[in-house]
This record gives structure tokens, C-alpha cells and sequence, in this order.
């Protein structure tokens, strides 16, 4: 796994940094103690994790997650502060951990992080094209023919314009697997495709025969996104 | 009788056990950066800048805490909870001299410490 550290205290960047190098399946590709560099980085490089300190000067952790939610990576928060954990939760971290950190803490938040991205492999983009698995079947799909994703607990369906394939992912690393500018996260449980959207109405969707309905949080970022005349 | 040590160094032992280079940078490092956040701390104390004095507050929570010195979290803490509260501000110059006298016997002991192991 691919990892950065950002971290404004140089004696907690050197121990994470220790750590990285003594674990088996950590690559470190950098570190930053200024928030606003790994967000530019971030924007041009694949990254599978981060290791965040929650507190810093330019800009706090949980304004670092909000920034990047489209193209975050997972996320471990480091902290001095208990209670920073559960802020952090709410914004889907792999994990927390509370300073000074251990290396068998350590490792079981890499473990668990690495647990998330796993579930995400059902899928293998190549340029246009997706392969989804499903049980023992692979099945070649043009990206393109996705128009709709939906979310149901533990499970997501795909669905083309006459196929259903169901996966066992989360909408989050889904979400991160097709491209923004394409596809529009509407709902907790849904994102569609824009170009597949037939008309919208009281907040819901009509997209063939299927009705998608807005969530309240994503509504204005919806209408912002969509061009309306 | 010996004189109780103030610092701990069982944490910086327990991660990188044998690795004394490791060791020794951690140790520098602290000796190297605490003074100029406790110069920042005085400093944004003389002028009441609330945030600037506690941000700088919160920076020494890690090294401190990697050091084993757990009564100068106490002080650190306490910085911390005035300036977020922006009350007691009479407390504050106190707090921050003892957290830098108990600083200055921090370093001497961290210095003695790299002496005896020839660094």
C-alpha cells in the first residue's frame, strides 16, 4: 500500500516513519507538514493511505478529509486528543491512533485499513472498461454502461442498461472507482451516472423505469453540478 | 540516595529496541525544537494571543509524551484549557515558567542521558 504522512511535529513524522519502514506492505511515497502540499500532491498521485495528524496550524484534519472527500484515500487519524476519535469517525477513517503510538497499534490499523481496501477489488478498471466479479464469473463491462450504482448494506449493485451485477464492497471505494465527472453521488445509497439522468422532479431522479431519489445533503452540490439554465 | 529521574525513556526503548541511532534522534530532536515552542509559547503569553499560544502549547504534547515526562503534560494541559477558555490569564505566566524550568531539568537530564551512552 501506498502511504503519505501528514504531520506538523518532526519527532512524530520520524517515528511513523520508522514504523512504515519495518512494516511488510507499507511503501512510504511522502510526507508533508503542511496540509495544503499533500492536497496538491494528492491531486496528481495514487495514494491507498494516510496517516493524519488531526491537529495542525493551516488547516485541521477533519477540514484536510472534507477538502479531498472525492479522492480520498483511507484515512488512519493520529492524535494527542481522545477526543478527536469520534469526530473522525464520522467521516469514515479506518482508524484512529491516540499518541504516543505503539507498533502493535500501528499494525492493526494497517491491517484493518488494508481489510477495507481488499473488499474493494472485485473490481479492475482498465482504461474504459470494468471488470466485475461476481462469484466465479468475471465479466467484461464498458465502463460507460454503468448508469446506476446502489447500496445495499454490505453489497452494491451495478446496474447497465439490461445486467445487474451485485458486489460485496462500499459506496465509498466504489465511489473513488469511477470517475467524478461522470458520475454523481445523489444519496447516501445511489450514484448515477449524469448523462443517464432522464428528468428530475420534487427531488427525485427519473432515470428509465427507475426513481432515484436526492439526499438532503447532496442536494445542493446536485444543482450546482448539473449546468441548469 | 539516588535522585528520581524525570524523564522515561521506556516508550523511544520499546519502538525501536536495539536501533540506539533511532534512539538518539528522537532524543535530539527534542532537545533541538522544545526550546523554540516554549520561547513561542512566552512569547504569544506576553502579547494574550489565545490561539498562537495554544496551538504552540499543543505541538509539545507529542514530544513530551515520547519522552516520559507526564508532569509536563499536566502543565501543557493546563495552558491549553486557559487559552481555549481564554479565562484565568493570570494563571498563565506561572504556568508557563514552571513548564520552562521543568524543561531546562528535562534537558539537562537528556543531555547526561546521551553523554553516558557516548553520543
Amino acid at each position: 500500500m501506498k502511504c503519505i504522512i501528514i504531520e506538523d511535529d518532526k519527532m512524530s513524522r520520524e517515528i511513523l516513519e520508522l514504523f512504515i519502514s519495518k512494516h511488510p506492505k507499507l511503501q512510504l511515497v511522502g510526507h508533508f507538514e503542511n496540509p495544503l502540499d499533500a492536497i496538491t500532491f494528492l491531486k496528481s498521485n495514487d495514494i491507498d493511505l494516510i496517516f493524519l495528524d488531526v491537529e495542525m496550524p493551516e488547516m485541521t484534519g477533519i477540514e484536510f478529509i472534507n477538502t479531498l472527500n472525492d479522492i480520498l484515500p483511507k484515512v488512519i487519524v493520529t492524535t494527542s486528543h481522545s477526543e478527536f476519535a469520534v469526530e473522525a469517525f464520522k467521516y469514515n477513517v479506518s482508524g484512529y491512533l491516540l499518541k504516543p503510538i505503539h507498533f502493535d497499534q500501528f499494525s492493526l490499523a494497517v491491517k484493518k485499513a488494508e481489510k477495507k481496501e481488499t473488499n474493494t477489488n472485485e473490481l479492475e478498471f482498465k482504461d474504459n472498461v470494468i471488470f466485475i466479479k461476481e462469484a466465479k464469473t468475471i465479466t467484461k463491462v464498458d465502463k460507460s454502461e454503468i448508469k446506476l450504482i446502489e447500496c445495499i448494506g454490505d453489497y452494491v449493485n451495478l446496474f447497465s442498461k439490461d445486467k445487474k451485477f451485485t458486489i460485496h464492497s462500499s459506496m465509498k471505494a466504489i465511489e473513488q472507482r469511477f470517475p467524478k465527472e461522470k458520475y454523481l453521488r445523489v444519496h447516501r445509497s445511489f450514484i448515477i451516472r449524469i448523462d443517464a439522468i432522464e428528468d428530475i422532479e420534487d427531488d427525485t431522479i427519473t432515470m428509465g423505469a427507475k426513481l432515484i431519489p436526492i439526499g438532503k445533503t447532496y442536494k445542493s452540490q446536485i444543482y450546482k453540478r448539473l449546468n441548469i439554465l | 540516595m539516588p535522585e528520581k529521574k524525570l524523564v522515561d525513556l521506556t516508550y523511544i526503548r520499546s519502538i525501536a529496541p536495539g536501533n540506539t541511532a533511532f534512539q538518539h534522534t528522537l532524543i535530539n530532536e527534542f532537545l533541538l525544537h522544545t526550546p523554540s515552542i516554549i520561547a513561542e509559547i512566552k512569547k504569544n503569553s506576553k502579547a494574550n494571543d489565545w490561539n498562537k499560544m495554544k496551538a504552540a502549547a499543543h505541538k509539545l504534547k507529542g514530544s513530551i509524551s515520547y519522552v516520559g515526562t507526564p508532569f509536563l503534560i499536566q502543565s501543557v494541559a493546563e495552558i491549553e484549557l486557559y487559552c481555549h477558555q481564554q479565562e484565568h490569564a493570570h494563571l498563565i505566566p506561572a504556568l508557563v515558567d514552571q513548564l520552562d524550568n521543568n524543561c531546562q531539568k528535562v534537558y539537562t537530564e537528556l543531555a547526561t542521558e546521551l553523554k553516558k551512552r557516548n553520543v
